[in-house]
């Protein structure tokens, strides 16, 4: 078996041909931002403020802290959009 | 009284709705049935998604996994949903990709078209029909749950055959479209529903301070305690967020008009989860109130008739209700297009429809017949449908990423995954808290690889690998007569 892309397509790649193949990875700080962010806040999170006797307004931690993270999520993915991949995406062409 | 009146009243309209729907789409091929001619905008995509989700599991399922097991039931089941739509961010644009190059209304359609394997499509279809077992069962279960407790004396059984009814005639007048539009009706209820339950159960305990930490509500309630129960909650979030969009997204990721609807849709979608924290303080003021009985799975109920007036929990009851048969209609509508278009070969495009629309009956049925055998705590029903659910992931990850996979050998992948998947639910050994969906996958991506290194079989180029004229391209020279019925109406 030839895993010809075993490791994650390279930046360039992307870049070459920005308005043609518009796979998950055509930007580094957009899948840092949009993915990587939340997912290490809200599992280090859970991890972090699971025993805690913390509580903020009343409400644990532990919920607190995901329920922070619905607008913080939405706003990370906001950036990746606005700031990066928005571009790549022109508006709704009907294809035929 | 008021309860069911205004109960049924709604349904009634959302009958009208779903009617409505079909206005100016009267071209009935299977592709505007299945995917709605792949013409939705982003904020009807929108809908669709949101409606699936927040389905019945999160107005009588959730708060029924807290009060069963603890904090840790709150969290995987919020986790995996909001870390869903990061990963769907990125991965949905994709799915939609493949979707439209091979011209596809079904799963096994992308499986069996990209890796030009029958054996591939008709296996997808059976984790598919195993997979979804659980799911409609998942639904009627929340169904029963509402239907018994609005006050006019409905049995089991007519409460079940009820929804099973109105789910038929949902997706039997304009398939796709009308739980779209039906969703929007169910959301605007929905949401309304749980912020006047959350704020009347922390107004009646006196806030949020005593609705979670009073002296009824055990501190270990709120947290949670020991290694094994952390790991089952991160390997959960983990495999279900992203199961989510390689799994179960085919319904309302294909349906949307370009890739641009599907990825700006998925940016919005975690602020609709602020509703949850109202259903979280609703909950844990059942805790506090030991309102429950033996019968978790009516918690919610419960507390909605203790704190709202009676025309109020008519629309709770509605909203619940319709979400839960809502849910059911996009599922029987799927499977439906698994049977006509992938189980069934070479069935006549103009019979499609037809078959289409028995094939969902029956689903609903035997789902619905399932469901009066037993009563299960529902979020453990929706774990299960994960586990099944996840063994497609590794041949996603081939269509989309690698050309090293082989059909054969994911064919076994997944076979040998489910079989996983059922003997841990059976014997339910504890693996440290480690979910048992993870397990199976893990077997299922061992198999499936060792099994592409073996294989002789030629690669298949990935849908990463497409250019956008490629995918346009690949459309216009349908591979199969299936097809065309979606450029008809595109």
């Amino acid at each position: 078996m030839r895993f010809r892309t075993a490791s994650p397509p390279a930046a360039t790649l992307a870049d070459s041909a920005p308005f043609e193949r518009q796979h998950m990875i055509r930007s580094w700080p957009s899948l840092l931002i949009g993915l990587g962010i939340p997912v290490i806040a809200v599992l280090g999170g859970i991890v972090a403020f699971a025993d805690t006797s913390v509580f903020v307004f009343g409400i644990p931690l532990l919920f607190f802290w995901i329920f922070l993270w619905f607008p913080l999520t939405s706003l990370c993915l906001w950036i990746s959009w606005h700031f990066f991949d928005r571009q790549a995406y022109p508006s709704d062409v009907v294809s035929s | 009284m008021i309860v069911a009146v205004i109960f049924f009243a709604i349904l009634a309209i959302s009958v009208g709705v779903s009617v409505w729907a079909r206005k100016g789409h009267t071209n009935s091929g299977i592709g505007e049935f299945l995917v709605g001619g792949r013409s939705f905008p982003a904020w009807l995509v929108y809908f669709l998604a949101v409606g699936e989700v927040y389905s019945i599991g999160t107005m009588i399922g959730l708060p029924s996994g807290i009060y069963a097991k603890g904090a840790s039931y709150g969290v995987w089941f919020l986790g995996y949903i909001l870390l869903a739509y990061p990963v769907g961010y990125f991965v949905a644009p994709m799915v939609w990709r493949a979707g439209k190059k091979y011209g596809a209304m079904t799963l096994p359609d992308v499986f069996g078209r990209h890796f030009k394997s029958r054996p591939l499509e008709l296996i997808t279809c059976l984790v598919m029909l195993v997979g979804l077992i659980p799911w409609g069962q998942y639904q009627f279960i929340g169904l029963q749950v509402v239907l018994t407790s609005i006050g006019v004396h409905l049995t089991k059984v007519t409460a079940v055959i009820l929804a099973a009814i109105i789910a038929f005639i949902y997706v039997s007048v304009s398939g796709i479209r009308s739980p779209a539009f039906v969703s929007i009706l169910k959301d605007s209820l929905m949401i309304a529903a749980i912020v006047v339950i959350g704020a009347l159960a922390l107004s009646h305990s006196g806030g949020t301070g005593a609705t979670f930490h009073s002296a009824t509500v055990p501190h270990g309630l709120v947290t949670m305690t020991g290694g094994p129960v952390i790991v089952f909650a991160l390997t959960t979030i983990v495999m279900q967020a992203v199961t989510f969009y390689l799994g179960l997204s085919s319904s309302y990721v294909f349906p949307a008009k370009s890739e641009r609807a599907v990825k700006s849709s998925t940016v919005w979608m975690p602020m609709y989860m602020l509703i949850y924290p109202f259903l979280i303080f609703a909950t844990y003021y059942g805790v506090s109130h030991n309102k429950g009985s033996k019968t978790p799975n009516t918690i919610f109920m419960v507390i909605s008739r203790e704190l709202l007036p009676d025309w109020l929990l008519g629309i709770v009851a509605a909203a619940a209700g319709l979400s839960g048969i809502l849910v059911l209609a996009v599922t029987a509508l799927s499977l439906g297009g698994v049977v006509t278009r992938n189980v069934v070969p070479n069935v006549a495009v103009s019979r499609q429809r037809r078959i289409t629309t028995v094939v969902i009956g029956a689903f609903i049925i035997v789902a619905a017949a399932i469901t009066l055998t037993g009563s299960t705590l529902m979020l453990t029903v929706l774990t299960l449908m994960y586990v099944f659910f996840a063994q497609l992931i590794p041949c996603w990850i081939g269509v989309l990423f690698f050309k090293g996979l082989r059909p054969i050998p994911i064919c076994c992948g997944m076979v040998a995954g489910i079989a996983m998947g059922i003997v841990l639910y059976e014997w339910a050994p504890t693996m440290g808290g480690v979910n048992s969906g993870m397990v199976s996958l893990g077997v299922n991506v061992v198999v499936t690889i060792i099994g592409s290194i073996l294989s002789k079989k030629p690669s298949v180029d990935p849908i990463r690998l497409l250019t956008t004229a490629e995918v346009h391209a690949a459309q216009e020279v349908p591979e199969t007569p299936n097809t065309t019925s979606v450029d008809a109406t595109a």
